[in-house]
């Protein structure tokens, strides 16, 4: 455990001075840019929107509240997007059948609120950044929550990030060469710490 | 009359086979009942107490249950083990088990009870055919162990009401759930026994200023919930709550959510992901154990297909080794919410290393987090396990120390409802 922290740090020095890109283990397209600030909501009320706020902060590059903003709940991301402040829109995309079943929403009124997210931000000219980096936010069934979510989403997205895990199956290559749209794939979630201050420039 | 006769010789024969199979099931449950597991602690136990310590009408009755504590001495953070709330999640009770047995503690506290319901671990899963114990090889022959069930035994808390009203955010759950203990989080002093038990584990997290509460459990692979941390994202709003009633979420002083996706994404020995404990899911402890005191808390989930309810036989086997092909069909369809290999399956020692080094992991990034909840402490960890499994030894086994040696004489104790004398 130690070890893979002092790893962690060395890697992250080492970084300082070279292009990121060369440590992240980043394959497919490659890294995009966009400005800051940016806003982060999820696809499907998963954690993964706070997993990737996490990552964000843990880059040390930007603040929450001035480069980036986190909002999930609806109808509170329609507002920040109708405000027109933001550059791009990041999705992560997991479901989660606990959190969703209690807090009294569906899988339906989550696609709902996403078909609109989508429609405010094209308004706005907001470009979507599709993000799936949570383990197990796949599945073989066409019907899941996860698989409708990224078929509401990705379409729409002006570009994909994806972990390795869950491009198994090619499902979003797959969707990047019918859409036209750039996919990169990561090995780990925690790459996105290196990389994070590459995509947002302040 | 000849007739009448021996048609009451019939009824006499028939009630009298009746009665030796009532017997010999009666001996059966009176077994599971009574049996006492008997473990070595470690030499770093500084002190042993009891749920009745914390809420004292628990005194005497099939849910106190022991407290153990290992006190470095040294200025730290505190963590609290909750192993067994659950009794038919077995490997959350071996992990406590083998952390009872081979703590060793630098710095700060740790407290665990490794029973935590210790009246649902003395009865079977009621309609369910399933066995009741399962034995852990071991360089001296065997350690056997009970398995239990989800809730509190009825013999010690019935009736059930037709809703379960959890207190006190009033929300309705199963009725069977009034004797589920982590369901009736945060409990009440003068409540139902699985109530009390709550509340005496809620004092234990308050009264010991605990800053990193972990509940460890197993589940199904078809719940979607399986080999996941839960933990908070907010927390309730108490003042608020207790002066207006409303229920309002807050940010945390410390967010337990980052310490557990930092925990998930690090770990890769084995497959872990995280969920966020919903604001409006009562009764649970990675909900109320962090509204009603101020420490982190986190929901550890290993994957066991011995609860799923589409297995073949429910065996001995099947709890230990993990092995089913029907699970494995339904995992080709795309069905269930674990990578599941039957080749492999997902043996006790697996699911019990998981939460050894799934609990590591946590208190580990909380305190990279934040300095002052600092613990350190070590146990046998999942990579050790694997490899001690891989020269074909029961690692479960290796690190359990056998009581009848003479050398383990002082640290024996015996597991129970209350103190048994060595």
């Amino acid at each position: 455990m130690r070890k893979s922290i002092i790893a962690l740090v060395v890697v992250a020095l080492i970084a300082v001075a070279v292009p990121t890109q060369l440590f992240a283990a980043i394959s497919g397209a490659p890294l995009k840019q966009y400005e800051c600030p940016f806003l982060l909501t999820s696809g499907g009320q998963g954690a993964g929107s706070k997993m990737l706020r996490l990552l964000v902060n843990q880059s040390k590059k930007f603040t929450l509240g001035t480069d980036f903003f986190l909002e999930d709940e609806t109808p509170a991301r329609y507002d920040y997007i109708d405000s027109g402040k933001y550059k791009a829109l990041v999705v992560v995309m997991s479901v989660t059948e606990k959190g969703l079943g209690a807090s009294g929403i569906t899988i339906e009124d989550e696609i709902g609120y996403l078909k609109k997210v989508v429609e405010k931000a094209q308004a706005q000219n907001m470009p979507i950044i599709a993000v799936s980096m949570e383990k197990d936010a796949r599945s073989t069934i066409k019907t899941n929550g996860n698989e409708r979510v990224i078929d509401t989403i990705c379409p729409n997205a002006d570009w994909i990030i994806t972990i390795a895990d869950n491009n198994t199956d090619g499902r979003f290559t797959e969707l990047g060469k019918q859409y036209n749209i750039p996919v990169t794939i990561i090995d780990k979630p925690l790459e996105l710490v290196k990389v994070l201050p590459d995509i947002f420039v302040k | 009359m000849e007739a009448t006769k021996k048609r009451f010789i019939l009824k006499i024969a028939i009630l009298v086979v009746m009665l030796v199979f009532a017997a010999i099931a009666g001996v059966k449950f009176w077994q599971l009942r009574h049996y006492k597991e008997t473990i070595v602690l470690s030499e770093d136990i500084t002190d042993v107490k009891w749920l009745s310590d914390y809420c004292p009408s628990l005194k005497d009755t099939w849910l106190d249950t022991p407290v153990f504590i290992a006190d470095s001495g040294v200025e730290g953070g505190t963590v609290f083990i909750n192993g067994c709330p659950h009794p038919y999640e077995p490997a959350s009770t071996m992990a406590a088990f083998l952390m009872l047995e081979n703590i060793k503690v630098e710095k700060g506290k740790v407290i665990i009870v490794p029973r935590a319901n210790y009246s649902g671990s003395t009865e079977g899963m009621v309609g369910d055919a399933y066995p009741r114990f399962f034995t852990v090889e071991t360089q001296w022959g065997g350690e056997t162990f009970r398995i239990g069930d989800r809730y509190t035994n009825p013999l010690d808390q019935w009736p059930d009401p037709f809703t379960y009203v959890n207190y006190p955010s009033g929300q309705n759950l199963a009725y069977q759930d009034i004797r589920n203990l982590n369901r009736t989080y945060p409990g009440r002093e003068n409540g139902t026994i699985t109530e009390r038990a709550a509340y005496a584990i809620m004092e234990i997290i308050r009264q010991e200023d605990v800053d990193i509460a972990i509940d460890m459990h197993e589940a199904e692979i078809l719940y979607p919930v399986t080999s996941t941390y839960v933990a908070p994202a907010k927390v309730l709003d108490r003042e608020k709550f207790l002066e207006t009633g409303v229920m309002e979420y807050i940010e945390p002083e410390r967010n337990s959510l980052d310490v557990a996706m930092m925990a998930a994404m690090n770990i890769d020995q084995f497959f872990m992901k995280c969920a966020a404990s919903p604001n409006t899911l009562h009764g649970l402890s990675h909900r109320e154990w962090a509204d009603w005191s101020d420490a982190m808390t986190f929901l550890m989930e290993t994957p066991e297909i011995f609860i799923d309810k589409i297995t073949g036989p429910r065996t001995e086997a099947l709890l230990y080794e993990g092995k089913d092909e029907f699970l494995q069909n339904v995992t080709d369809k795309g069905l269930t919410y674990f990578p599941y290999d039957m080749e492999f399956g997902t043996p006790m020692w697996y699911r019990t290393a998981r939460h050894l080094s799934g609990a590591m992991e946590i208190i580990n990034w909380a305190a990279l987090f934040y300095d002052d909840v600092e613990c350190i402490v070590s146990w046998p960890l999942y990579e050790e396990m694997a490899e001690i499994e891989e020269q074909g030894i029961d690692s479960i086994g290796y690190f359990l120390k056998n009581p009848d040696a003479p050398e383990n004489e002082a640290n024996r104790f015996v597991i129970y409802h209350k103190p048994v004398e060595k």
